[in-house]
């Protein structure tokens, strides 16, 4: 069924997993080709070396405009960690981490938000979103210094700025003001994109974009990264899901125990050679 | 998990607005806050209505006078407090602070020195007895209540060791008139203008910045806050001194009223001012109430301490009516099924820096 | 093969966490007995400067002056410990004072043991309202005892009027109770501290007891594994009124005149007392022993005062700065060894 019409009746076998998709989803679900089809474009994030003892060690990385990196791994590998202190909400003992030329202080989220960088947490009712804020309230949460005129925030300006985003983002909901709470995971999802686009970062940092939310939403989420990517935003996005891995990564970064152990890039990169790297078994062992 | 097969299941395709279920958003999500502050509405015409039945006396802007001179502090130190509680937190060395301000007052005015020295200094003393609250709460990373437990105390201590047990009473006529005399060409006490002024200033700060719904957010989910680069601490910290420097300000206007510097002005009046706070109809737990609420509550407060005064019901007795207005003030909440299990923020401990 | 496996433990895992938890119990018994220390340290200094602090009549006054704020934070530690706060305890000490000792004027002859069962019967009403309203309204304890103290201050206050009880209209058996000792030693500090030796053993032993820890340390979680919160968080609160209105009946054997205003203020001392002594505010940890060294810590403070020819006037200041230390000591010890407890797991790690 799809949105509420029976659209399919079909036995199992000949059925490949595409075609079921395509039925639920009614659009071909699009294969991202590598790099979107354009050249990356200058350094915009680079991360020397960063080190928190305990957590993660001597990680170094780099991402390009137009890039999507994706950092993979099992749960517990450090890599959101890693996230949170490149964006400043956890601290780290060592290293150091540049955004758009000029090195980041630490420890400061106000600071990587100033030089342009967004984060999609990995717990969006928590972390990502204030539930009891309405959709609105969320959506601007992140953009109230440029919503406002002399320190006071304008309403009007507020609504046209959320509505505009709803639009742009299809999202499904009652009014504006409604409590986000009463939102479905993948339109919660997209309030806390919204929240972060509308800043119109260079560094877009995504923390498990899609867990939870469904294969609609979920083609629409990958759909709008591959086109801020070609739009020319760095997106650094961490998943555990192997074929979301795989579709959107220009490169990936296999993380294990805090430490990055292999790189690959979109063409070469494949289950077995992720979950070799993310588990340190051999390939042969790993699939 | 999400049910997010929802998210199709409605007519319109994406993209579309979905018109169906305003209604019953309309019916849930009118605001829990207006009705509360109907209600307050109703309570305070109530007890007007009450005071005039009581006493002849309640109507007179004589009595208006009096009732806004002898509230006016504690309304005015309950406007930090509402911004305090909204965020998270608690302050509950407000009155200690108040009596380490008018002791202060008292210490530099017999040692003679000019009135105008002596406000900077006591307007000093209350931003560092704020900044001390703030960066043990937001820098060591302890619970406000802990925290302000024991700057109640330390702070009535120097109130104590600054004056002992002397009484300080030669203020010049020109101050210590505030208790006596309104504004001229007006009934208007002078506590009562400063409350109205700060009132709005703090309403405007509270509902219409971009600081006031940081404050918002930080109370009702300050994980979230802290992801939306909402800079908690800071706003957090100048909360606490603005506390302090209000509540300095507080103790200023309380020892001319009383014509008296003594160490124990304001002794205890912490709680009603938090009573008169959570009865104004924000959440104890943060990231609820509003300023107009708080107003009405103080007027409400203030109306009742007033008539019951003026019945010779005994003074001491009205704490009964407070707490059980306080007690109404919770349960009601409860009523209309806002579950919430846990503890409020402000006595759980916090990370120094970031998440650990 | 499933994506979302967390990641495997590397061998070297169980021995670093075996002494990781007995580092962890070093610290919290450190932290225990540190008050202890203190206290010792400071009495060693006072005597020191004054030797007379430490003669049998200071120390029995200094002991008697304490019983009741001891048992008070025996009280109170069984409420903070379920991370609940009790701000009543001064409110009922007071009505309960007056109340059981204006029996003596009313019914002449009644035995003094009936008139603590008066008081008990009082502190008894007081705190199971209050753990009703904290229990079953899932109403937050501050809240609901900053209500109770107004109301049963103002109950009291009602009932007192302008008069107060005064030391004539008691018994001498009665008043005896604060004075009478053996081999130096008041009989009630000898009770009391019986009394906080079987708190802290209930506390420490019994199911219910730690159950009131786990409640403190993580609600939701003590909930899901099936402990009767609701249940528990009542009976604190009912204990804690009890021993509230037991105190009271001591307290007025102690001071002999009872007004309206008797206990007023005690309830933020007595929290002042409880943390100083090593209860968390947040609940999860601490011990009954632990917060009546507190409360003696505070009293010997004042007492050293008192010896020293310092003002009284000092007392208040210190034991809220005294508070401050405690709980950063407290903050600063735990963010280390939740550091050292991170390094140590990274340590046979990557």
């Amino acid at each position: 069924m799809r949105d509420g019409r029976h659209v399919l009746t079909s036995e199992l076998s000949g059925m490949t997993a595409d075609d079921l998709v395509r039925a639920m989803v009614g659009r071909q679900v699009v294969q991202r080709a590598s790099s979107g089809g354009h050249e990356p474009g200058e350094e915009i994030l680079r991360v020397d070396r960063l080190t928190r003892e305990g957590v993660f060690t001597d990680v170094s990385l780099r991402v390009r405009s137009g890039e999507i990196v994706v950092l993979a791994g099992l749960v517990g590998s450090g890599r959101s960690e890693v996230a949170r202190a490149i964006f400043g909400i956890d601290r780290y003992d060592a290293g150091a981490v540049t955004l758009a030329g000029q090195p980041l202080r630490k420890a400061a989220p106000a600071a990587a938000m100033a030089a342009g960088a967004g984060y999609v947490p990995e717990d969006r009712r928590q972390q990502g979103l204030v539930m009891e804020m309405s959709v609105q309230q969320n959506m601007a949460l992140a953009s109230l210094d440029r919503l406002r005129t002399a320190g006071l925030v304008r309403s009007a300006a507020e609504r046209a700025f959320a509505a505009d985003w709803a639009q742009r983002l299809r999202l499904k909901y009652g009014k504006l003001t409604d409590p986000v709470s009463r939102l479905s995971g993948g339109n919660q999802q997209k309030v806390v994109l919204a929240k972060w686009l509308g800043r119109r970062p260079s560094l877009l940092i995504v923390d498990e974009p899609t867990r939870g939310i469904d294969i609609a939403t979920k083609a629409e989420v990958h759909a709008l990264l591959a086109q801020l990517a070609a739009d020319g935003v760095a997106i650094l996005m961490i998943s555990s899901e192997l074929p979301e891995v795989l579709q959107n990564g220009d490169r990936i970064l296999v993380m294990r125990e805090g430490r990055l152990t292999a790189e690959y890039g979109h063409e070469e990169a494949s289950e077995e050679k992720i979950m070799a790297a993310a588990t340190g078994q051999t390939e042969a062992q790993a699939s | 998990m999400e049910p997010d097969l929802n998210a199709s299941a409605v007519s319109g395709g994406p993209g579309s607005e979905v018109p169906g279920g305003a209604a019953a958003a309309l019916r849930a999500a009118a605001p829990s806050a207006l009705r509360w502050e109907s209600g307050l509405a109703v309570l305070v015409v109530a007890i007007i209505i009450f005071g005039a039945m009581v006493s002849p006396q309640f109507l007179t802007s004589g009595n208006f006078f009096n009732t806004g001179v002898t509230s006016g502090e504690i309304a005015i130190m309950a406007l930090p407090m509402t911004l305090i509680i909204i965020s998270g937190e608690i302050d509950l060395s407000v009155a200690s602070t108040l009596g380490m301000s008018s002791a202060l007052l008292g210490y530099l005015w017999a040692k003679h020195w000019p009135m105008l020295a002596i406000f900077v200094m006591v307007a000093l003393l209350g931003i560092v007895a704020g900044l001390i609250n703030g960066l043990l709460v937001t820098r060591v990373g302890l619970p406000s209540l802990a925290v302000t437990i024991g700057t109640l105390a330390l702070y009535r201590g120097v109130a104590l060791i600054l004056l002992g047990p002397n009484t300080i009473s030669n203020f010049p006529a020109g101050y210590t008139n505030i208790g006596v005399l309104p504004i001229p060409h007006t009934q208007l006490p002078y506590n009562v203008a400063i409350f109205a002024v700060l009132a709005v200033i703090f309403g405007i700060v509270l509902h219409a910045t971009a600081t006031g719904r940081s404050i918002y957010a930080m109370g009702a989910s300050p994980e979230a806050a802290l992801f939306a680069g909402i800079r908690v601490k800071r706003i957090k910290t100048m909360l606490f001194v603005t506390s302090g420097l209000v509540c300095a300000l507080a103790g200023v206007l309380w020892t001319f009223r009383l014509a008296t510097a003594v160490q124990n002005n304001g002794y205890g009046q912490e709680l009603a001012v938090v009573a008169v706070v959570l009865l104004g109809g924000v959440s104890i737990f943060g990231g609820k109430g509003s300023l107009a609420g708080v107003v009405l509550a103080v007027i409400a407060f203030a109306g009742l301490q007033n008539a019951l005064l003026l019945t010779n019901f005994n003074q001491e007795a009205t704490g009964i009516v407070i707490g059980g207005l306080l007690l109404v003030s919770v349960f009601a909440p409860n009523l209309i099924a806002l579950r919430r299990v846990g503890l409020p923020r402000w006595a759980r401990f916090r990370s120094p820096r970031g998440r650990a | 093969m499933s994506a979302t496996v967390t990641a495997r433990r590397e061998p070297s895992g169980p021995p670093a966490r075996v002494s990781s938890r007995r580092l962890t119990e070093r610290v919290f018994r450190i932290r225990e007995f540190g008050i202890i220390a203190v206290l010792v340290v400071f009495v060693a200094i006072t005597t020191a400067i004054q030797p007379s602090f430490l003669n049998e009549q200071n120390i029995q006054f200094l002991l008697i002056n304490t019983t009741v704020f001891a048992l008070l934070a025996l009280g109170e530690t069984i409420v903070v410990v379920s991370r609940n706060v009790d701000l009543s305890i001064g409110s009922v000490l007071g009505l309960s004072a007056y109340l059981s000792a204006g029996l003596f004027g009313e019914h002449h002859g009644i035995p003094v043991p009936v008139v603590f069962l008066a008081g008990l019967g009082i502190g008894l009403a007081c705190g199971i309202a209050n753990g009703f309203m904290v229990a079953v309204g899932r109403v937050p304890s501050l809240v609901v005892t900053l209500a109770t103290l107004y109301i049963i201050r103002g109950i009291d206050t009602l009932i007192v009027g302008g008069n107060e009880v005064t030391a004539q209209t008691l018994p001498n058996a009665f008043t005896n109770i604060a004075h009478a000792s053996v081999a130096g030693v008041p009989y009630v500090a000898i009770a009391v501290a019986v009394v906080i030796g079987l708190g802290a053993y209930y506390l420490r032993t019994f199911r219910s007891g730690r159950e009131l820890y786990a409640i403190g340390s993580n609600p939701e979680a003590a909930r899901l594994a099936g402990i009767g919160v609701g249940r528990r968080v009542f009976t604190a609160f009912t204990i804690s009124g009890g021993i509230a209105g037991v105190a009271g009946v001591l307290w007025a054997a102690q001071y002999q005149t009872i007004d309206s205003l008797a206990g007023t203020g005690y309830e933020l001392t007595v929290i002042s007392a409880v943390v100083v002594g090593g209860v968390a505010i947040f609940g999860g940890s601490g011990s009954a022993v632990g917060a009546a060294v507190g409360a003696l810590l505070l009293s010997s403070i004042n007492s050293a005062l008192n010896v020293l020819g310092i003002s009284q006037l000092w007392l208040e200041a210190i034991s809220g700065f005294l508070l401050l230390v405690a709980i950063t000591l407290d903050r600063v010890i735990s963010v280390k060894l939740a550091a050292a407890l991170r390094r140590r797991s990274s340590g046979g790690g990557t």
